[in-house]
């Protein structure tokens, strides 16, 4: 009996201790400034510059659906939201439509700091055509920092600013051109998420979301010629 | 007994670790693909879309005809980058399961459709839109999907399903040798 109770003694501190470094490792933060420098496109996806049309949070907890009743994807064991929305992109300036797909995916491990989701936007631009960005993204920082908080409280205030893409292409998203102009075109794109105010009913209730594209547009013949 | 209690501190911090290596997050339940090999290569696949019953949303452009869904969607067709429509649907296969998000985008006889299928990847699919019948070609594929060409057609039939037909092989296939 004495040897159990001693077991314990040491196995209670050991896994509390385990669980605490998880949570904490610094190791695990996302990066907080975005890499990409050279995009020529734009797209706010949440806050200021973007409008939902519609959106389905099918059993995300932090996407209220809009309007309340929106049916919902139902995809069958794959939790999938989807928004439809009207943007107003910073670069170019000019007004675009998007409908944005999210599944939680069943990759990441809590072990590595990892909370993965996969994200598909299909974008139309005015003139210039449609594109399709692919996006894997971690979500750890955001569930270390505004969730667990959410288990004691029912609204999470701060400011939490993070780059959260990381995939599938070395770090980047793909973007890839389908009609129009930018038919063919590819690119790397990355997501920077900024959130200020979370409520357990509602969502986030302030914050801000971008995607930063750079496409791979062909030089101008002119331009070329000139070199 | 100082050892024990080391031995079950490192047993704990042991237990952690190992719980956090081989529990995910949550568990995505995977459903078969339903596919069937074709003759002379290719690999066919059939969804369906319930249309009515599967519509999520639907976004008329200022020179559709079609009605906004749903109806208290915040929608400004003035601020739409296209003239035609743009609808999403919930994409079953043909066992009726949903197994995935079709996008359809229209604009006068050209279509444009994107099967998202989140377990497995994505089809983009782009052709021309008939009276009953769309038809085209697979113009981009993302994950499983990667590097295949393809062909699809898709029916709107009388009991109001739209049933899909996409043909897929290797970007590399060599037609006249059959591999």
């Amino acid at each position: 009996m004495r040897f159990v109770i001693a077991l314990l003694v040491g196995f209670v501190p050991g896994v509390l201790l385990g669980t605490g470094f998880l949570l904490w490792n610094p190791s695990f933060d996302t990066e907080q400034t975005p890499r990409l420098s050279d995009a020529n496109l734009e797209l706010p996806i949440a806050g200021s510059g973007a409008s939902v049309v519609t959106r389905s949070a099918n059993g995300y907890p932090w996407i209220p659906s809009q309007p309340a009743f929106a049916p919902e994807p139902e995809v069958e064991g794959m939790h999938t939201a989807m928004t439809v929305m009207q943007m107003r992109t910073g670069i170019p300036d000019v007004a675009a439509y998007g409908v944005r797909l999210q599944t939680l995916s069943d990759d990441g491990r809590p072990l590595f700091g990892e909370l993965i989701e996969e994200s598909l936007f299909y974008v139309i631009l005015p003139e210039a055509g449609s594109l399709i960005v692919s996006s894997r993204d971690d979500l750890w920082g955001f569930a270390r920092q505004v969730s667990l908080p959410l288990v004691q409280s029912t609204r999470w205030q701060g400011n939490l600013s993070y780059r959260s893409t990381i995939g599938p292409s070395r770090g980047y998203a793909d973007a890839v051109g389908l009609s129009g102009s930018i038919t063919g075109v590819q690119g790397r794109a990355e997501l920077m998420q900024s959130v200020r105010a979370v409520s357990l009913t509602d969502g986030i209730t302030d914050g801000d979301s971008r995607i930063s594209i750079s496409l791979d547009l062909p030089v101008p013949e002119a331009s070329v010629a000139s070199e | 007994m100082r050892a024990l209690i080391i031995i079950g501190f490192l047993a704990g911090i042991g237990s952690v670790a190992a719980v956090a290596y081989t529990t995910p997050f949550l568990e995505q339940q995977r459903i078969h693909s339903e596919t069937r090999v074709v003759p002379n290569g290719g690999r066919l696949e059939k969804f369906e879309i319930r249309v009515e019953q599967d519509l999520l949303s639907n976004t008329p452009g200022l020179l559709s005809e079609s009605t906004l869904f749903p109806v208290s969607a915040n929608w400004v067709p003035e601020r739409a980058p296209f003239g035609g429509d743009v609808q999403v649907f919930r994409l079953r296969n043909v066992n009726s399961q949903v197994i995935g998000t079709g996008i359809r985008h229209r604009e006068a006889d050209l279509i444009e459709w994107v099967l998202h299928l989140p377990a497995r990847g994505t089809m983009v699919l782009q052709g021309t839109n008939g009276e009953a019948l769309e038809s085209g070609v697979l113009a981009l594929g993302l994950r499983e999907f990667e590097n295949l060409d393809g062909i699809w057609e898709a029916r709107m039939d009388e009991d109001g399903v739209m049933r899909f037909d996409t043909v897929v092989r290797t970007a590399d296939y060599d037609e006249e040798a059959g591999a």
